[in-house]
């Protein structure tokens, strides 16, 4: 496939970077940094070596990932200029790349953090690789659901990075994103079935078709803005957070509920596939606001 | 805050999520009428499970007293490591 005339020439250093999908991983930090303020004061060292194995860790996640589905990224036109499929990298290069810096990730969390961070990043690591890339991805339409687990590592990651143990409010978080996937990604995979379709891949609108799974999208976005209030009643946030998790919370299920009720959701679609990641972005924003915004917890 | 608005709105959250969780389910009974896949059964039952726990955590937290850590003075011959 021939890259289009506006492309930018890439390098080595740019296809290794793209790897490791950078733009995902942006948000993956986000999950992870915000907790470790939420659960102490961490050291500036110790927020940029989790920023750093973190990085690395899901980076090579992804690349690994890409070895994985070098397959069916040819044949889907979002992933075909990839550096596999495109032709750029041997795809035994791209493990060798991904395993690397996957173990440095786990040597640098479990020497210079701890060993329980460490050992949740690897963990995140194999369930995004066995678990979702490898078993669910090709043969379940649950594949979202289950291998959203994957991404909801990083808040543990960042919680035992300062406090060596996970309590409930960890555990919340976990589930938060957790939730917050299925409506996510069926947002993106409700406008991108022939994509799916040509690389059979069993996503829950081909399977279960447009109806059933905007359905679920619903009251998996219902389940998410309740799970994200509920932290609130133990004390684990104040009224600074509870507030703008209800407005983000109510402006997610206006578009979700759109998606639910047009027959044309495309773009009711888009938009819920980008304001969800914006979303995930400023409630974990607002959890670390409200600590230092205190206003009178519960 | 009001501790009754607090509560209002957590016992709120309990019965929505409760209700989203039990819809999902419906809904994939739905889908899963022909197929039959004890595979995917799990896949739906195993987060529901793990939901209903958290919730029970989070209602025993909610409820707790809060604890009162009051240093009491040493009686006269106790050695306090």
């Amino acid at each position: 496939m021939t890259a289009p005339a506006t492309e930018a020439p890439r390098t080595l250093w740019s296809d290794l970077v793209s790897l490791t999908k950078p733009r995902i991983i942006s948000l993956l930090l986000v999950t992870t940094v915000a907790p470790m303020y939420v659960a102490g004061t961490p050291r500036f060292a110790t927020v940029f070596l989790v920023m750093l194995g973190g990085y690395l860790m899901a980076g090579g996640a992804n690349a690994v990932n890409m070895y994985l589905d070098r397959d069916i990224d040819d044949v889907m036109t979002r992933t075909r200029l990839r550096p596999i499929p495109s032709g750029r990298m041997h795809a035994t290069a791209v493990i060798a790349f991904g395993v690397g810096i996957a173990s440095a990730a786990t040597w640098m969390l479990a020497t210079f953090v701890n060993v329980l961070t460490a050992a949740l990043a690897l963990a995140g690591f194999y369930f995004y690789v066995f678990i979702y890339t490898r078993w669910l991805k090709r043969s379940s339409p649950q594949n979202i659901v289950i291998g959203g687990a994957a991404g909801a590592f990083p808040p543990l990651v960042g919680w035992a990075a300062v406090t060596n143990r996970l309590d409930l409010t960890a555990w919340f978080l976990f589930l938060i994103v957790f939730y917050w996937t299925p409506p996510h990604f069926w947002a993106l995979a409700l406008n991108k079935q022939r994509d799916y379709g040509n690389a059979k891949v069993p996503m829950a609108p081909l399977v279960w078709g447009e109806a059933e799974t905007k359905e679920q999208m619903w009251w998996y976005t219902i389940l998410l803005v309740a799970l994200t209030i509920l932290p609130v009643a133990f004390g684990a946030f104040g009224p600074v957070y509870l507030a703008l998790a209800l407005v983000l919370g109510g402006v997610l299920l206006h578009g979700v509920w759109r998606v639910r009720r047009a027959v044309d959701f495309a773009k009711p679609a888009w938009w819920v596939y980008g304001y969800s990641l914006l979303y995930l972005a400023l409630l974990f924003a607002a959890m670390v606001l409200d600590r230092f915004v205190p206003l009178g917890g519960a | 805050m009001l501790q009754l608005v607090v509560t209002v709105l957590f016992w709120a959250a309990i019965l929505a999520a409760l209700v989203a969780q039990l819809r999902i389910l419906q809904s994939t009974r739905r889908v899963l009428a022909a197929a039959r896949s004890a595979r995917e059964w799990g896949f739906a039952l195993v987060p529901a499970v793990a939901l209903v726990l958290t919730l029970v955590l989070a209602w025993r937290a909610a409820v707790r007293p809060p604890v009162i850590e009051v240093d009491l003075p040493a009686a006269p011959g106790e050695v306090r490591s």
